[in-house]
């Protein structure tokens, strides 16, 4: 028969059993729309990774307390911090580092305009900005001054500026308030849209490191953090040994903290989004799977159903590969009503999704692969039972009842 | 006139548990083309097995059967479906329609298995079915017809593609005795057209209405 004609025979067959088809493709259905929303998923949480770490360069190294060696105890008020001393020593020992800087991080409640909140404010040193490759919107960088006589400056981030002052041009020049201290707002940062370089640089406020100490900002657990940058990505390994060894030797509690560099950082967030991935796409092939089981279990029971009608075919002259192909084809029908609805499902479940927030990276890709699964899931679990078909003898399948 | 079909010294047996039941003993038959004849026997005496040996669909254990010229026996499954296909009319006791299907495609079906498009096998459908008095009824489905038109597409379907054998199993079994008379005489008429036809029964009413009518008592076949 030609397979024009037998597609024909195959869409007949089809739209007189709607419900059939339909019930019979709920797993493909499921299965499609769960593989197109997981990859999206997958998708929106490896590129969120990247984009978190995009713009910070491979040859960034940093210096953070080990957590892992923290297990016992997270008090760290009497844990020996890294000070500026300890930094300048690390330059000076150091020719493979470009700049270096140390942050310290501490929650404040900031007074900006008539509002107040409890902010992240952070104390930097002076290579900050080398370090972090930041660029202003308005404004500029704290001079030498500003560091060295711990003046009562700040730096603010650009949507901290646009949300408070509406925005960066109007933000430079006014005050906020942390604390009983008053600062002058003398540069905002331009907004670089997402949380990057590991660093919420948007929604940042930086002070100069002395001025920190002085106003006496930061609390008695607060750690700093040492962020450098080698001269090259080819220096970056010995430029961490050296700052290993630099620490070993001024500091009694250096094996706490853990020296690791930017690529490490993004191979190991890239690595867990990929796993996540890895996970969700497996939890849809074996939903797939279950569908196309549940096809072969309806085809088992439909070719029951029609042994007389295949009876009736092969007296007519159908040869075996003719019944083969038709139970296949409708297999596959099966399969394609499956994805397609599978794709409505998906979209609707996307649109929902949007409103948690989720990081979504739905793809071409995702959509393709879906489809092509369900249909290749429906080939492969009907041929078993199209094959059965196609293998009844006429005189039997004649005489079942 | 020239032999359409000669089965000889067929014989078949089928193990029954540990018993070996024979069930057609030294059957011969031949038939010629323009022939009627009647196969009558009761349920047992091996009818159904005959009706299948000689529709192609099953072999025996000894004998020789050609049908138009083709040595049946020798054919492989997929010869054996073109030679149904091509050769033999079948008409079954319930008719066999395709449910699902509508009544032109049902009998446009031999055609579409013979590799005709749906151009090609359309025409000759509605021709087919015209000359059962059945053209106004061609997107209707089988369901929403009478047993004796039920039987009348049946026909038009084992028409479709010229065979040169009709072959009836009890063609009028299902229906009431007036449109099985309907029947006959519409398998009279095809015959006189030129047709020939089998038909196995059980109902020596039935089987009057051929001009030859042969026995089958016990898998033996004789013309008394």
């Amino acid at each position: 028969m030609r397979i024009s004609e037998l597609l024909r025979l195959v869409r007949t067959n089809a739209l007189q059993n709607k419900g059939r088809v339909l019930l019979t493709s709920l797993g493909i259905i499921v299965g499609t729309a769960t593989i197109v929303l997981v990859t999206a998923i997958g998708q929106g949480a490896k590129d969120e990774a990247e984009a978190q770490y995009s713009g910070m360069s491979a040859d960034t190294i940093f210096v953070n307390l080990d957590y892992q060696q923290m297990q016992d105890s997270f008090d760290t008020s009497r844990l020996e911090k890294l000070t500026p001393q300890l930094m300048e020593s690390i330059r000076e020992e150091n020719p493979a580092l470009s700049s270096v800087c140390l942050r310290n991080e501490t929650s404040a409640k900031v007074q900006l305009g008539r509002t107040e909140e409890y902010l992240t404010v952070t104390g930097v040193t002076s290579e900050y900005s080398q370090v972090f490759l930041l660029e202003f919107a308005a404004g500029g960088d704290f001079t030498e001054e500003d560091f060295d006589s711990s003046r009562r400056v700040a730096i603010i981030g650009g949507r901290i500026a646009e949300k408070y002052f509406g925005s960066a041009a109007e933000a430079d020049g006014r005050k906020l308030r942390i604390g009983e201290n008053w600062f002058t707002v003398v540069g905002v940062l331009q907004q670089s849209g997402d949380g990057l370089k590991g660093v919420d640089n948007d929604n940042a406020i930086y002070l100069p490191w002395n001025t920190m100490e002085d106003c006496k900002l930061s609390g008695e657990g607060a750690v700093p953090q040492l962020t450098a940058k080698a001269t090259s990505i080819r220096q970056v390994e010995s430029a961490m040994k050296r700052i290993q060894s630099t620490m070993n030797y001024y500091m009694n509690d250096a094996h706490k903290y853990k020296v690791e560099n930017a690529g490490s950082r993004i191979e190991a967030a890239t690595r867990s989004a990929r796993t996540m991935s890895m996970l969700l796409i497996s939890v849809a092939m074996i939903v797939l799977t279950v569908g196309g089981i549940g096809i072969m279990n309806v085809l088992f029971v439909t070719i029951k159903d029609r042994t007389r009608e295949i009876g009736v075919l092969k007296a007519l002259g159908a040869r075996a590969e003719t019944i083969l192909l038709q139970f296949l084809l409708e297999s596959v029908s099966i399969g394609l009503v499956g994805g397609l609805l599978g794709h409505v499902c998906s979209a609707a479940g996307l649109w929902v999704l949007r409103f948690t927030g989720m990081p979504l990276a739905p793809s071409v890709q995702g959509a393709v692969v879906a489809f092509v699964f369900a249909i290749l899931t429906s080939a492969a679990f009907g041929f078993y039972p199209a094959w059965k078909a196609s293998c009844l003898k006429p005189v039997d399948a004649l005489s079942y009842e | 006139m020239s032999d359409i079909l000669r089965l000889q010294d067929i014989d078949k047996s089928y193990s029954m548990g540990e018993e070996r039941v024979q069930v057609l003993k030294q059957v011969s038959l031949t038939v010629q083309a323009g022939e009627f004849i009647s196969i009558l026997g009761i349920s047992g005496s091996g009818k159904s097995t005959l009706m299948n040996i000689i529709g192609c669909m099953d072999t025996a254990d000894r004998g020789s059967y050609s049908l138009d010229g083709e040595d049946v026996f020798r054919l492989e499954a997929r010869q054996l479906a073109a030679l149904r296909n091509r050769k033999i009319g079948f008409i079954f006791q319930r008719y066999h329609l395709l449910a699902q299907y509508d009544v032109l495609q049902n009998v446009m079906m031999p055609l579409l298995l013979r590799g005709f498009s749906h151009q090609q096998a359309a025409p000759l459908a509605v021709e087919s079915l015209t000359a059962m008095g059945l053209g106004d009824r061609l997107r209707h489905r089988p369901n929403q017809l009478s047993g004796g038109q039920q039987q009348r597409v049946a026909i038009a379907r084992a028409l479709v593609g010229k065979p040169a054998l009709l072959l009836a199993d009890e063609p009028t079994g299902a229906l009431d005795t007036r449109t099985g008379r309907e029947i006959l005489e519409l398998f009279r008429q095809l015959n006189r057209q030129g047709h020939t036809i089998i038909q196995i029964t059980h109902d020596l009413t039935v089987a009057s209405a051929a001009s030859r009518i042969l026995h089958l008592r016990d898998g033996v076949l004789t013309d008394q």
